[in-house]
């Protein structure tokens, strides 16, 4: 982890800091993007808007030691948001998955399952799961509850759970 | 639950061993730190409500394309014309202007290292203008983006009361052509010259560079617009509109609707505005531009229809059904900065997500999420506080989250009124022009 003093001086204005930050995070800002993408060039264009975005929001970050969250939630909203607009685009236009993650059936079933889930409930499972974020850290950034957190995660598994369920289902038919 | 946890697991797994060169992590950081510490923090421009989402630029690209003899021959007159008509594909009006030859191909380039602008042609009237540009780099380049358009008279001065929008920064090999619209509001009359400046920035052969451009050119007016005074008095559910004229430009179509001073509701918008023709043709909303000026603090608002000029129909009939209506006493929102929390809200439908001296961020309910705009916000001394930033991040299903710093910390909670809010007066209103 980072030292908690590189982060308070990005916090307040200084510019190396702030580099410092979203170099030692970037790798987690990228492999969200991917997850949530599928497309390197735009999983890389996402880490550069969120950089944008971390800058301006800078001052924002009121707890130092809770800056990789901070900046994965950036991120997952602005993938969020990029997802939904292109549900829209790709009935135009399909954009190929990248060849490296390969075309595993398993994968692409749970992440269709995740991708499906309500945008507070990806969030959680991406943090989760993805990142290992502990409930008390989000319940201070998200300002809810560990309980209601707790409850939300659950009610996001059991969901992926019947997805997944059901495509074995499918299988033995 | 054993299966699942192994598949999430196997999931994190498969990404963490995806590989990306460092090199060019660093340089998204890098691209993005020089974008983020170059943005200006404010234009010149005075934008003007409602401020379209992302979603709109979008939809731009969907719709039929009506392609007739003359207009697929300027598409082979000029080169580019394809990424010109994808653009304005929405708009039945622009198409139409091109059609009749209203489009003035320029093709002005300016080279600065190894990228290139070019103002390719624009589209005009008395009162707005339509420019087309692009970008073109050389050597291996990623990451083009323009900024910071900057659209002014030939000498430099400022176009009276400007409103501007303009299509995403973005520019890639094979979408490189943007479009800007400037509409005055005294109108640009007897100016010829003009001047289109901007920053191109890029990554060119693994480096940062950023070039400032600078383009005059030459492009008089060639149609005069159509007027029609209407003055006519129309009542609503007890609120009384006053439709006062319907200017026909070439560029697009002029409403002007005033409240009656009495009206218990201020009028915020009318969303299915539409003018028809004799054989049922429609011209409707621009869906990707301004589509009104004035409200909600003046008493008559001028709405935006795609023109009809160059298709010139025999009868010509205003119609529309709903206003969208708030009432300032009661609808408006109030928030404590410092407790971080709504005070007042009409109903239970915005939730307070982040709050400092200066900055905000509210989420709207995905009910009312497209019905809800935010106008002025005021100090408690009813003083209009300006804004640094807005960003609103909005998508057809989803909440809606209005992101708003000030320019200044606010003494005491602040006080935001609708620019839109869910509540109507309706009924069938048919207007016959001509």
């Amino acid at each position: 982890m980072l030292e908690i003093a590189i982060i308070e001086k990005a916090i307040s204005g200084d510019d190396e800091a702030f580099l410092v930050m979203m170099g030692t995070y970037k790798n987690d800002i990228y492999k969200t993007a991917l997850a949530f993408l599928k497309n390197k060039e735009e999983a890389l264009e996402t880490l550069q808007e969120v950089t944008v975005r971390a800058y301006q929001k800078r001052h924002q970050l009121r707890k130092p030691k809770y800056a990789k969250t901070w900046l994965v939630r950036i991120t997952i909203h602005y993938c969020q948001d990029l997802c939904k607009q292109k549900k829209r685009v790709y009935v135009r236009e399909e954009v190929e998955p990248d060849q490296a993650l390969g075309d595993e059936t398993d994968r692409i079933v749970l992440e269709e399952a995740i991708s499906a889930l309500q945008p507070k409930e990806q969030e959680l499972v991406y943090l989760k799961y993805f990142h290992g974020i502990t409930f008390r850290e989000l319940s201070v950034l998200m300002k809810e509850k560990e309980s209601t957190l707790k409850t939300r995660l659950y009610t996001a598994l059991a969901k992926l759970k019947r997805e997944l369920g059901e495509e074995e289902h499918h299988e033995k038919a | 639950m054993k299966k699942l946890d192994q598949e999430i697991n196997e999931w994190k797994k498969r990404y963490d061993k995806i590989h990306m060169e460092e090199a060019r992590l660093e340089d998204a950081v890098e691209f993005g730190f020089h974008q983020a510490t170059k943005q200006q923090p404010k234009r010149k421009y005075k934008v003007m409500w409602p401020v379209l989402s992302a979603i709109a630029v979008l939809l731009l690209f969907f719709g039929s394309v009506r392609v007739s003899p003359a207009f697929a021959e300027k598409i082979s007159q000029v080169p580019g014309m394809e990424k010109i008509v994808q653009l304005i594909q929405g708009d039945q009006g622009k198409r139409a202007a091109i059609d009749a030859n209203h489009f003035q191909p320029l093709g002005i380039t300016q080279q600065k290292g190894d990228l290139t602008l070019t103002v390719e042609g624009v589209i005009r009237d008395n009162y707005g203008m339509v420019i087309f540009y692009s970008l073109e780099a050389e050597g291996d380049h990623r990451n083009l983006l323009l900024k910071n358009p900057m659209f002014t008279a030939g000498n430099g001065d400022e176009l009276p009361a400007s409103s501007v929008s303009y299509s995403g920064g973005h520019v890639k090999e094979n979408d490189n052509m943007r479009m800007m619209e400037v509409y005055t509001q005294d109108g640009m009359k007897g100016i010829e010259d003009f001047r289109l400046a901007m920053e191109g920035s890029g990554i060119i052969d693994g480096s940062f560079v950023s070039e400032e451009f600078s383009i005059t050119f030459e492009a008089p007016n060639e149609a005069e617009s159509k007027e029609y005074q209407v003055d006519e008095t129309v009542s609503i559910e007890g609120e009384q509109f006053i439709v006062e004229s319907v200017t026909v430009h070439p560029l697009r179509t002029a409403i002007k609707v005033r409240e009656h001073p009495d009206n218990q509701t201020e009028m915020l918008s009318i969303e299915d505005l539409e003018l028809r023709g004799e054989d049922g043709e429609v011209w409707t909303s621009i869906s990707n531009g301004v589509s009104a000026t004035g409200g909600p603090e003046n008493d008559a608002i001028t709405f935006y229809l795609q023109s009809n000029y160059f298709e010139d129909p025999k009868s010509l009939t205003l119609a529309f059904s709903k206003v969208m209506v708030v009432n300032p006493e009661k609808e408006y929102m109030e928030i404590d900065l410092e407790q971080e929390e709504i005070i007042y809200q009409p109903s239970d439908f915005a939730e307070l997500t982040y709050a400092s001296e200066a900055t905000f961020e509210v989420v709207m309910d995905e009910e009312v999420a497209e019905s809800i705009g935010f106008s002025s916000i005021k100090d408690q001394y009813g003083d209009s506080l300006d804004m640094a930033s807005q960003q609103t991040e909005m998508s057809m299903e989803g909440p809606k989250t209005i992101y708003t710093q000030l320019d200044e910390e606010a003494e005491g909670p602040v006080r935001i009124e609708f620019s839109r809010y869910p509540e109507w007066v309706e009924k069938e209103v048919e207007i016959n022009l001509k």
